[in-house]
């Protein structure tokens, strides 16, 4: 069980992958917007971040860029669930320090899951492997975008 | 022996021999002296002959010349008048006589201003002014010429125009006379007057030009802005004041006005996107010009081209054009950022319905009824937004294209009010909201539009300001005037903010910035833009009347009452749509006045 938050204005989108990640057991806290968000992050450890792109007042973008300013969040790993497609945001995420890109449309949440419980997993891993001082694997950062 | 005195040897009959030898000498000298005087006289007869023949000769000579100076004088076709000092006229030439209407008889020993009139610009000429006197007085020369307008008159004969050059006779530094000649300019002065004409038509018509030209770029949408070689602007058109000023402004640095605009302002404002003051300084250098496109300046882009002004080898200058391209950049980013929220807009319902009916159908016993029902509500409620999605898209493509027919009939705006809000009330009502009718809107008389799309207007606006309020509620409220019948939606929403109101008729917010950090729970924004489309079809206008932060809001739109004769009748209450919709059929990226941002 990882401890989780999606940051997602749409209540559509978010009561669906909460709904998807409790049938797998996950602890899920929701936030409507970044600025919530970074809010509950400052407050509460979570194991990873869903994060959408498109939103109102704060975008998705802009919650990254701070999350990687701040050196107590810099290291959470950031999963970007969004609708957004266009390159130019996939390649800022990616740059951003981003793990994965998640086109929502183009998996079931079934799926969505999977691939953040794998980022979850790989990253605990790698957080035990540097404290048994061996060389870290590298982590996923190819985006997963299917057509 | 001389034969002179040998002959008077003879009658005195001597014979040289007789004579005493000293007497012979004497006689022989006499003699000698004799023959050199007869020498001497034949010699002085010799040259007195010649000198005789000379002088003939020389009097022909000075004959002939005389007469070759006068015929010169008399056929030369300037007039000629010679006076002595004291002004008395000794010569007058042919052509003085034929000018001046006078014969030399009857003028040789006369002042010529006892027998002609001078006058100059129509004025007579006063005695001391005239040529001849002032000659005398002044021992030199006095011209009169075309620009001094001489006439002479003698008699009643019509005045001739002259020029007139009065020269001084001198000998040993004494006047003894005056030359006057004089020219007929009649003709020189048609020339000039024909010339004046010439000149002054042509004159009128390269001012006529230079006012076209100058015309034509004072209202040229391009910015225009002319320099010298220093780069003072010289010139400048409505259009550059009104783009630089502009951008100007937005930096808020530099008052609006051809006084306030330098080439250097301009170059501080574009900051390091163009140094304009360099390019310029380049162009007049090399003599070409140059051209930059999409130059961000303030808010603006702008197309600039920069020509060099060149007269032969020199560089006078530099003529900048600044186009404001903002617009047609929007357009084509605007076009983009179209269709990624459209394709987002589209994938958020889509991965709705896919992934609750996903779970579903895989987790179906591990999903509580409650939850399943939630899901399948998500399903049903994803699929509306799609179709109304989808319809919004269709509806504006049709209408863009002018494919929409607009059915009309007469109606009543009330009876459509009551069945819109008796529709939309469970909604409000869910939402804590009221929804009221002005009762004045069933006194509106018939109004004449197509039914199912005002209709469809109504909806959006209540829709609307039901998504926008949180407490209170909406009221429609009809009321007439003239030709028109107006209906407003007012509700006591959060209201707009300028920055708001601004976008709902600037249809989309641009910056990708912007475009991410939008609402997408509001949907696609198309709601407001289709119903102004669709008043627009229907001869009507959608508007925001008013919106108060905190407030509240209150949307109107107008339209033709059935009574009212003309197609379109005037005075509009709520005034000309701001919005002109393009005709054009390439998809229409400027959809959405964006409804949430700040509403």
């Amino acid at each position: 069980m990882a401890k989780l938050i999606i940051i997602e204005d749409d209540p559509l989108m978010s009561r669906m992958y909460q709904k998807a990640l409790d049938l797998f057991h996950h602890d899920v806290t929701l936030a409507t917007d970044g600025i919530i968000g970074l809010e509950l992050i400052s407050k509460t450890r979570f194991d990873a971040i869903l994060l959408d792109v498109m939103m109102p007042k704060m975008n998705g973008l802009d919650v990254l860029k701070r999350l990687k300013e701040d050196n107590k969040t810099k290291d959470i790993p950031v999963i970007i669930l969004t609708n957004s497609v266009s390159d130019k945001v996939i390649d800022a995420a990616m740059k951003m320090g981003a793990k994965k890109y998640i086109i929502k449309s183009d998996y079931d949440p079934e799926q969505v899951v999977k691939m953040i419980d794998e980022i979850v997993n790989k990253d605990n891993q790698a957080e035990v492997s540097i404290k048994s001082k061996k060389p870290a694997t590298s982590a996923e950062t190819t985006p997963t975008k299917a057509d | 022996m001389h034969q002179f005195l040998a002959e008077q040897l003879k009658k005195l009959n001597l014979t040289p021999d007789k004579l005493d030898p000293t007497i012979l000498n004497l006689l022989e000298n006499i003699s000698e002296e004799y023959q050199r005087i007869t020498n001497l006289s034949q010699t002085a007869d010799e040259s007195l002959s010649t000198s005789q023949q000379n002088l003939a000769k020389l009097d022909r000579q000075l004959k002939a010349e005389h007469s070759q100076d006068e015929a010169i004088i008399q056929s030369m076709s300037e007039g000629l008048v010679v006076t002595d000092q004291e002004g008395f006229i000794t010569m007058i030439n042919n052509s003085a006589e034929r000018l001046l209407a006078l014969s030399a008889k009857s003028s040789i020993g006369r002042r010529l201003e006892d027998l002609v009139k001078f006058s100059q610009d129509s004025q007579p000429i006063a005695p001391d002014q005239l040529p001849i006197e002032r000659a005398i007085r002044e021992k030199k020369a006095v011209v009169l010429g075309l620009v001094d307008k001489i006439s002479v008159q003698t008699g009643s004969q019509p005045p001739v125009p002259v020029s007139l050059s009065a020269s001084p006779l001198r000998l040993d530094d004494q006047v003894t006379g005056v030359v006057l000649m004089i020219r007929n300019i009649s003709d020189a002065q048609h020339m000039t007057s024909y010339i004046q004409k010439q000149v002054s038509e042509r004159t009128t018509e390269v001012q006529e030009g230079r006012a076209q030209l100058m015309a034509a770029i004072r209202n040229l949408n391009i910015g225009f802005i002319m320099t010298d070689a220093n780069l003072s602007i010289i010139s400048v058109n409505n259009a550059a004041v009104r783009i630089l000023g502009t951008g100007a402004m937005v930096h808020g640095e530099l008052a609006v006005g051809n006084e306030g605009l330098t080439i250097e302002s301009v170059d501080k404002q574009l900051g390091s996107t163009l140094q304009l003051a360099t390019e310029c300084r380049k162009s007049l250098t090399n003599k070409k010009p140059a051209e930059f496109n999409n130059v961000a300046f303030g808010e603006l882009f702008l197309h600039i081209y920069i020509s060099p002004i060149t007269v032969g080898e020199r560089s006078i200058g530099v003529a900048i054009l600044a186009q404001d391209v903002t617009e047609a950049r929007l357009l084509e980013r605007s076009k983009d950022e179209f269709f990624s929220i459209a394709s987002h807009e589209l994938r958020t319902p889509l991965s709705a319905i896919r992934g609750n009916a996903s779970m579903i159908e895989k987790f179906l016993d591990q999903i509580d009824k409650k939850d399943l029902q939630a899901m399948v509500h998500d399903i049903h409620d994803s699929s509306t937004r799609l179709i109304e999605m989808v319809r919004d898209f269709l509806d504006l493509s049709r209408l863009q294209q002018g494919k929409i027919k607009f059915e009309y009939s007469t109606f009543s705006l009330g009876d459509m009010v009551n069945d819109v809000v008796k529709e939309l009330t469970p909604s409000a009502e869910q939402a804590g909201l009221y929804l009221k009718v002005d009762p004045f809107t069933l006194e509106v008389p018939p109004v004449k539009a197509d039914y199912n799309r005002l209709r469809q207007v109504l909806v959006n606006l209540i829709g609307n300001a039901v998504k926008f309020t949180s407490q209170g509620g909406i009221t429609v409220a009809g009321k007439y005037s003239h030709d028109w019948a107006v209906l407003s939606v007012s509700d006591t929403g959060r209201g707009i903010s300028p920055e708001g109101q601004r976008l709902l008729f600037q249809k989309f917010e641009q910056t990708s910035e912007n475009l991410l950090t939008r609402d997408t729970t509001r949907g696609t924004g198309l709601g407001l833009y289709i119903s102004r489309l669709m008043m627009k079809g229907m001869n009507g206008t959608v508007k925001l009347v008013r919106s108060v932060p905190n407030r509240g809001s209150t949307f109107a739109f107008s339209i033709p009452l059935a009574r009212a004769t003309n197609t379109k009748p005037v005075a509009n209450p709520l005034g000309d749509d701001p919005v002109v919709p393009s005709k054009d059929n390439t998809p229409q990226p400027n959809l959405a006045p964006n409804p949430k941002k700040g509403y």
